[in-house]
C-alpha cells in the first residue's frame, strides 16, 4: 500500500524532526539522509550540472536548516522548506534576490529539433533531457520541481516564489513545447 | 501532490519517469553533520554584541579626552583665581598706609548673598554636567 508507506515515512520524518528540534543531532542526520538526494538534485539543476557547487550549497542549506529548525512552523512539508532554503542559498550565491528575468528566455543550445524522433537515436530519457534544455529556465524549473522533485503545484510555487497561477501557466507552456519537441514519441506504443 | 494533479496525461508520466536517479550519500551526510557541528560551535560567537567599529571607538575616546582636559583647565583657573584673590587680599592689608585696611570676619548674615550666588553657580555647573552626560 503506497499510501500507508508514505504516511509511515512522513510520520517517521515528523518524529525525527521533533527530536532534532530538541537538539538531537542523530535525528537531524537522519533528516539529512532522507532529503539529501532531492536537495542536491535540485541544486545541480539550478547550478547547470555543477555537482561540486551544488553539494556545497546543499551542505549550507542543511546547516541553515539546523540553525533555524525552530523557525520551521510545519505549515508545509519539510522537503518544501528545504527546497526553498536551497533556492534562496543558490540565489544568494549568484547574488540575485529572485529568479532572473532572462530565465524566461529559452536556452537554444543543445535543444532537440521539433519533429525529431526521440527513440530513433538515443534513449527516451536522454531526449526528454535535451527537450528540457529547449525550455526557458523558469519553465524548466517548473517542470523539474513538479515532476522530478515530486512537489505539488502549490509546493513548487512556494519554493520558486511564484504565484500558483504563474507556475501553472509556465507548466502549461512547457508541456506544449515539450509535446512539439517530442512529437514523434507515441505514448500508446510505449506502454 | 494531490489527486487532481496525479490524474495526468502520458507526458506527465514520461516526465516523472525521466527524473534522475536518487543520488547516493557518498559521505555527504557525514560532511554536512561536521559542518553543522562547526556552525553550532560558532553560534555563541555570532550572538555576541556587534563590536564597535575602531573609528567610532577612536572618536569617542578623543571626545572624552577633550572633555577631561576642559574640566581640568577649569579647575586650574578656579584654584588660581582663589589663590590670586587671597594674595591680593594679603597684599592690600600689608601695603595699606598706616594699617587702615584690616581683615575682619563679617557677621553670618552678610555671607548669605555670597552663599546664594555660590549655590546658584554650583547648580548651574551640575545641570550643565548632567546635560552633557
Amino acid at each position: 500500500m503506497l499510501f500507508d508507506e508514505s504516511t509511515h515515512v512522513e510520520a517517521e520524518i515528523a518524529g525525527w524532526l521533533a527530536r532534532a528540534r530538541q537538539g538531537d543531532r542523530h535525528a537531524f542526520a537522519r533528516l539529512v539522509r532522507a532529503h539529501q538526494s532531492r536537495v542536491r538534485l535540485q541544486l545541480r539543476r539550478l547550478a547547470h550540472g555543477d555537482a561540486a557547487l551544488a553539494d556545497d550549497l546543499a551542505q549550507e542549506t542543511f546547516v541553515q536548516a539546523w540553525l533555524h529548525l525552530n523557525d520551521f512552523r510545519g505549515d508545509a512539508r519539510l522537503a518544501t522548506w528545504l527546497h526553498r532554503i536551497a533556492l534562496t542559498r543558490f540565489l544568494q550565491h549568484v547574488r540575485r534576490p529572485q529568479l532572473p528575468v532572462e530565465w524566461n528566455e529559452p536556452d537554444a543550445s543543445d535543444a532537440v529539433e521539433p519533429g525529431h524522433d526521440p527513440r530513433a537515436v538515443e534513449g527516451l530519457g536522454r531526449d526528454v533531457e535535451r527537450a528540457l534544455q529547449a525550455l526557458s529556465e523558469i519553465q524548466r524549473l517548473a517542470v523539474v520541481h513538479c515532476f522530478h522533485l515530486d512537489l505539488s503545484h502549490a509546493e513548487a510555487a512556494q519554493v520558486l516564489g511564484l504565484p500558483l497561477g504563474t507556475l501553472k501557466s509556465h507548466l502549461d507552456r512547457a508541456k506544449t513545447r515539450l509535446r512539439e519537441l517530442l512529437g514523434a514519441w507515441n505514448p500508446e506504443s510505449d506502454t | 501532490m494531490n489527486e487532481s494533479e496525479r490524474i495526468d496525461d502520458p507526458l506527465d508520466a514520461l516526465l516523472r519517469a525521466s527524473a534522475p536517479q536518487p543520488l547516493p550519500d557518498d559521505g555527504f551526510v557525514a560532511r554536512t553533520m561536521a559542518a553543522v557541528d562547526q556552525a553550532a560551535h560558532a553560534l555563541p560567537a555570532q550572538r555576541r554584541a556587534t563590536p564597535v567599529a575602531p573609528l567610532a571607538i577612536a572618536r569617542a575616546l578623543a571626545a572624552e579626552n577633550r572633555r577631561h582636559a576642559a574640566q581640568a583647565r577649569l579647575w586650574r583657573w578656579a584654584a588660581a583665581g582663589m589663590v590670586a584673590g587671597f594674595v591680593l587680599l594679603v597684599a592690600a592689608v600689608v601695603m595699606s598706609p598706616d594699617g587702615s585696611v584690616t581683615i575682619a570676619a563679617p557677621a553670618p548674615q552678610q555671607w548669605y548673598p555670597l552663599c546664594a550666588l555660590a549655590a546658584i553657580g554650583a547648580l548651574w555647573v551640575a545641570w550643565r554636567e548632567l546635560r552633557r552626560n
